[in-house]
C-alpha cells in the first residue's frame, strides 16, 4: 500500500508542483522525502528556505510521516536541536487523507502561525508567551538569515 | 455588602463563575454541540459551526460555551438524564453553564474511551453499508487514492465512500473517524455497547464508562 500511494503521490506533486514547496524523494525508495519549504511572506522566515527530511514508514498513510527539520529554525513548535517538530496533524490529528504536500503546507502555516503553548524550543515560547513579539521576531530573523538564506 | 450578596457570589465561585445561555431554535434543529456526561458531570466537548451554539457564542464573547464548559442546569433541572432530555427536545434551552476547571477530567474521560473504543468494533464495520461509487460524496478512495472505478465501495454515515480493503485498516485498527471529516462513523455504538455491558450486569464496567450526544 505505502509504495503504491506514495508512487501516486510523487506523480501528482510533479504534475501540480507548489510554488512554495520543493517535495522530492531523498534516494532510490519512497521511505526518505525531502522537501525545501518557503518561509512565509510577513513572517520573520521570509526569504529563507528550510528542508525538511521525511520518513515514511510501511504503515503510512495509516501512520504519519516522521517530519523534522534539516534547517536550524528558531520556532517555539520546533526542537532547536533535533529538528523535530510538534504539530498535531502528525500526531492525534492524524489522517491517511493527508498527503505529504499537505504536510508541507501545515509546516509552512505552522512557521506563519506559532503556537506557545505546546513549546519544544522554550525560550521561543517563552518571548511569545511573555508578549515579546519584537525579541521572538528578531530571533527568529537572525537564525532565519544566519541559516536559511546562504 | 449585604450578607446575601456575598453568599451568591461565593456559591458562584463554587461553580467557577456560572451563567447564562439561552437559545432558541426550531423544532428539530440541534443546538449545535455535543457532550460528554457520567452519573456526575455533562461537559462540552465541541460547538460545531453556523449552528445556534455558535451564533451564541459570537454574539456573546464573554458568555461563551467551548470545550469544556460545565453544563450545570438545562431549564432548571440539574438530573442529567432530565437535563439531556431538556437538551434534546426543547426549543427554548435555558442553560447555567460554569467556565469549567474540569477539562482534564474531560480529557481522561475522552483517553479512557479512546482506550476502550478505539479501534471501531468488528460489528460496527460490518454493518456499514456498500454502495455504488456513483452513489457517494467522493469520486476516488482518499486512503489510496485511485479514482473509483464503475466499483461497490464502503460508505460511511457521513457519505463519504472508501475501498473496503482501504478504510478496514483505518477504522478496525487506528480510529473510529472518517479521514475525509472527522466525523465519528457510528455513535450508536456507544449506547448498544453500554446497554450490552449493563445486560451482563457488570456495573463496574458500566459506571467506568462516559457517554457521549450530540445536542
Amino acid at each position: 500500500m505505502a509504495r503504491n500511494r506514495l508512487n501516486k503521490e510523487w506523480k501528482e506533486v510533479q504534475r501540480n508542483p507548489d510554488p512554495d514547496i520543493l517535495l522530492e524523494l531523498d534516494g532510490d525508495s519512497f521511505e526518505q522525502w525531502r522537501a525545501v519549504i518557503n518561509g512565509p511572506q510577513e513572517s520573520p522566515y521570509e526569504g529563507g528556505r528550510f528542508q525538511l527530511k521525511i520518513l515514511c514508514s510501511a504503515s503510512y498513510p495509516y501512520a504519519a510521516p516522521q517530519v523534522s527539520f534539516e534547517t536550524k529554525v528558531f520556532h517555539p513548535n520546533v526542537n532547536f536541536n533535533t529538528g523535530e517538530l510538534c504539530v498535531d496533524i502528525l500526531k492525534t490529528d492524524w489522517s491517511p487523507a493527508w498527503t505529504l504536500q499537505y504536510v508541507c503546507r501545515a509546516v509552512v502555516s505552522l512557521l506563519r502561525d506559532p503556537n506557545a503553548d505546546s513549546p519544544l524550543n522554550c525560550d521561543a515560547g517563552n518571548l511569545l508567551r511573555s508578549g515579546d513579539l519584537r525579541g521572538f521576531n528578531s530571533m527568529a530573523r537572525m537564525y532565519t538569515i544566519e541559516h536559511a538564506m546562504s | 455588602m449585604a450578607p446575601a450578596a456575598c453568599l451568591n457570589f461565593a456559591s458562584m465561585m463554587g461553580q467557577g463563575s456560572s451563567f447564562l445561555v439561552t437559545l432558541s431554535k426550531p423544532q428539530q434543529t440541534p443546538s449545535g454541540f455535543s457532550i460528554r456526561y457520567n452519573d456526575e458531570v455533562l461537559l462540552v466537548t465541541r460547538v460545531w459551526e453556523d449552528t445556534p451554539m455558535d451564533t451564541w457564542n459570537r454574539e456573546h464573547p464573554t458568555r461563551q460555551v467551548v470545550y469544556g464548559s460545565h453544563v450545570i442546569s438545562v431549564n432548571g433541572k440539574r438530573n442529567i438524564p432530565e437535563m439531556i432530555i431538556a437538551l434534546q427536545e426543547s426549543c427554548n434551552i435555558r442553560m447555567e453553564v460554569a467556565r469549567s476547571l474540569e477539562t482534564e477530567l474531560l480529557d481522561e474521560m475522552i483517553s479512557r474511551d479512546r482506550k476502550m473504543w478505539n479501534p471501531l468494533v468488528e460489528e460496527v464495520f460490518n454493518s456499514l453499508p456498500e454502495r455504488h461509487c456513483n452513489c457517494c460524496k467522493n469520486t476516488s478512495c482518499a486512503v489510496c487514492l485511485e479514482d473509483f472505478d464503475d466499483e461497490m465501495v464502503l460508505q460511511l454515515p457521513c457519505k463519504h465512500a472508501f475501498h473496503r480493503d482501504c478504510i478496514s485498516v483505518w477504522l478496525l485498527n487506528r480510529s473510529t473517524r472518517c479521514p475525509l471529516c472527522n466525523q465519528v462513523v457510528d455513535d450508536s455504538h456507544w449506547s448498544w455497547l453500554g446497554q450490552r455491558v449493563t445486560g451482563c450486569g457488570s456495573s463496574a464496567v458500566y459506571m467506568a464508562l462516559s457517554w457521549f450526544v450530540m445536542v
